[in-house]
């Protein structure tokens, strides 16, 4: 029974990616709530679904849609060496830091999302 | 499709690539975010009528940050690569299905869809529903 609410709750993960909307860390809580797993291991799985869920979304939007390549590459380059140092900082940390730290950016997104026009 | 708003070429490209970065370490330390960051940023560079732009720009950002964070965590031994078939091709299914939708959906739904989804499972991380 697991097996099928984790491939229900990705399918919906994937969706939302699609969108472009994120998932809200909706499959960390998950992860962590229902699985049982523990916060860098949940985190971690989460990178990689949303990276195959982003993978194809990303297909079908670039062929849709025309993008400026110059913006593309650096956000690419530049947000893959954030990326490395985000990954090495995230060993240093307790998982109730991490998860307190996840808390609080994700009310900050959410309310800034509601009060921006 | 890139008309900016105001700043000038060079205060553009550093903006940008600080942004990038800080979404990357973002991401890369809290497993998620980084999109939210790279979406003000290019709110702040494309003019209104390139808003959607903004959203495949970030989603192409975010997957690169996730990819390199994943193989990261996965090569640091912080999950097992074997749980991951049972998410990897639903998440795949439901992103084409998403990427479809998109044009579909208005942006002011796809924003509050976002901010109910941030602010339960921001609540939910602090333990205010236990």
């Amino acid at each position: 029974m697991v097996i099928v609410f984790d491939i229900l709750v990705s399918l919906v993960v994937g969706v939302l990616a699609g969108l472009g909307v994120g998932s809200g860390g909706l499959l960390i809580l998950y992860l962590t709530a229902a699985d049982g797993m523990g916060q860098l291991a949940a985190q971690g799985v989460n990178l990689a679904v949303f990276g195959f869920a982003l993978g194809a979304a990303v297909l079908v939007h670039l062929h849709r849609r025309e993008i400026s390549l110059p913006i593309l590459g650096f956000v690419v380059v530049f947000g893959a060496l954030g990326a490395v140092v985000g990954s090495l900082l995230a060993g240093l940390f307790s998982a109730e830091a991490l998860r307190t730290g996840l808390g609080f950016l994700l009310l900050f997104m959410g309310t800034m999302t509601l009060l921006r026009k | 499709m890139t008309d900016a708003k105001n700043p000038s070429a060079l205060t553009r490209a550093i903006l940008l690539a600080t942004l990038s970065f800080a979404g990357g370490v973002l991401n890369g330390l809290l497993g998620t975010g980084g999109g939210m960051i790279l979406l003000f940023a290019l709110g702040y560079l494309l003019s209104a009528e390139h808003a959607k732009d903004a959203f495949v720009i970030s989603s192409v950002g975010v997957l690169a940050f996730s990819a390199v964070s994943a193989v990261m965590y996965g090569t640091g031994g912080s999950y097992d690569l074997a749980v991951l078939p049972r998410f990897a091709l639903s998440a795949a299914v439901g992103g084409v299905a998403g990427a479809f939708l998109f044009r579909y959906v208005p942006t002011k739904w796809l924003k509050r869809l976002f901010a109910a989804l941030t602010l339960y499972a921001g609540l939910r991380m602090l333990g205010v529903f236990g």
